[in-house]
């Protein structure tokens, strides 16, 4: 194997015993099966480095896939969309044009996420993977209609919608041996906005208590709703979306009444927890106000 | 069992570190650069805020197998000929500095800003330090002395 780098003896603070920097796919997906379940991917780190320290988890190895071909870089291709390796930090997408003119659902959720610099270490695809109800990024690559690339699994390559992707709270559809490659966000359709908000009490390095997306594209001539996708975070055990609130949209003009009727349905679609960030009630009462100011300002987008 | 050598501040520095070393530790234990603080030492506090390829990353939760093969700039390196920074000039003249715990951090998140944005506006100062987290100035003087250091208005 080339560029396998096995360290015997690791610090014993992480209790980790295995440490490897696979060059390619294959290799990853050999050494994360012969892990047998105590091997992890290993990214930005952002998370993983945190929970070992803290004992909140035990692997016995690490996986850095950061030297996998491609899988650091992301490109925009006219006609295409944004094609993402899944360990691109956020920071090289929210310092770019390309993603902030088209992409404003994506690029407001980024902006929101920790801090400058943890958003220079944390990848797009470990926020995925984490798999936390709130994660900041999820909402806005549904409503985007984001496609993620995988493998492992006991099966080949393949894709599904970021949607399918969530199973629970730190789970996905992704084995212990499976391992997220690449997401591919296609180009916004002509006459369709978006729009990302969260509710923190803090501005930075916060946890969202709820968050919402919200994209719509109108029919050019009649000006009235083609589509809606509507997308919460922080109030279900996976970010979801509120499909009763987008059929109410479908077929009518987006006046500010059918917006507001539709973040009452989505308030009432949506079933959270109370924890230590929120109370059940809070939260429905935010997700109201999100959909309503989300919807708003993908509407007005999508007139520009 | 590989040892890692780390370019920091120009030099090349043998750290007989392990490859799941803080950067953090490494620069303060192993190297004595203990301009960078370890505050939080879980990615939440900015105050171990170095450079990694000219951006600001979180020292405490970067392992130093992920540092090798590119440049680190810590506090330490910025002074030109023995002479501060003008943001490290600016901190210390205008009350940027109280305890002087979260500074080096704050300098780092600064110097990444100006070179990228070297006329920023205010909320992007402050945009750009959300990371840094200051428990003694409530920040106006730091913003204060950025924008002296940026040559910017000061409101």
């Amino acid at each position: 194997m080339t560029q396998f780098r096995a360290h015997p003896i690791l610090s014993p603070v992480l209790g980790l015993e295995g440490y490897y920097e696979p060059a390619s796919t294959d290799e990853a997906l050999d050494i994360l099966r012969q892990g047998s379940g105590n091997y992890k991917p290993f990214a930005g780190g952002t998370d993983v480095m945190i929970n070992l320290r803290r004992r909140t988890v035990t692997y016995k190895g690490l996986v850095n896939i950061k030297r996998l071909p491609g899988i650091t870089s992301w490109s925009n291709k006219a006609g295409e969309g944004l094609h993402i390796g899944a360990a691109t930090p956020f920071g090289d997408l929210e310092s770019s044009p390309s993603v902030t003119q088209r992409y404003s659902a994506l690029a407001e959720s980024i902006r929101v996420i920790g801090s400058v610099q943890l958003r220079n270490m944390a990848t797009i695809g470990g926020n995925l993977c984490n798999a936390s109800p709130a994660a900041d990024s999820a909402p806005a690559l549904i409503v985007s209609k984001a496609t993620i690339t995988f493998t492992g699994n006991g099966e080949g390559t393949r894709s599904c919608l970021v949607e399918q992707f969530f199973r629970g709270p730190g789970r996905s559809i992704l084995d212990s041996d499976g391992l997220l490659l690449s997401l591919d966000i296609p180009e916004p359709e002509p006459n369709s906005g978006d729009c990302f908000q969260r509710f923190t009490p803090r501005g930075a390095l916060d946890i969202g208590i709820a968050s919402a997306a919200s994209r719509v594209t109108l029919d050019q001539s009649s000006g009235r709703v083609l589509e809606a996708v509507i997308a919460l975070g922080a109030v279900a055990p996976t970010p979801v979306r509120a499909v009763k609130a987008e059929e109410a949209l479908v077929g009518h003009e987006p006046t500010s009444d059918l917006m507001a009727q539709a973040a009452k349905i989505a308030k009432e679609e949506c079933n959270p927890i109370s924890d230590i960030r929120g109370s059940a009630s809070y939260r429905q009462a935010l997700v109201e106000v999100l959909v309503r100011r989300t919807l708003e300002q993908a509407v007005e987008r999508a007139q520009k | 069992m590989e040892h890692y050598s780390l370019k920091i501040n120009g030099h090349v520095y043998e750290t007989g570190a392990e490859p799941f070393e803080s950067l953090l530790d490494v620069l303060r234990e192993k190297l004595r650069l203990t301009g960078s603080k370890k505050g939080c030492d879980e990615g939440e506090c900015g105050s171990c805020t170095v450079l990694l390829d000219g951006k600001p990353v979180l020292s405490c939760i970067l392992m130093v197998s992920d540092v090798r093969d590119r440049e680190v700039l810590t506090v330490e390196g910025l002074p030109q000929g023995g002479e501060p920074h003008p943001i490290q000039v600016e901190m210390t003249e205008r009350g940027g500095i109280q305890c002087g715990y979260c500074t080096p951090g704050i300098i780092m998140s600064a110097y990444a800003l100006l070179q990228e944005n070297p006329r920023p506006s205010e909320d992007e100062i402050r945009f750009a330090i959300a990371g840094n987290i200051c428990r003694c100035t409530g920040y106006s003087k730091i913003v204060e002395a950025l924008q002296a250091a940026a040559g910017t208005p000061i409101r």
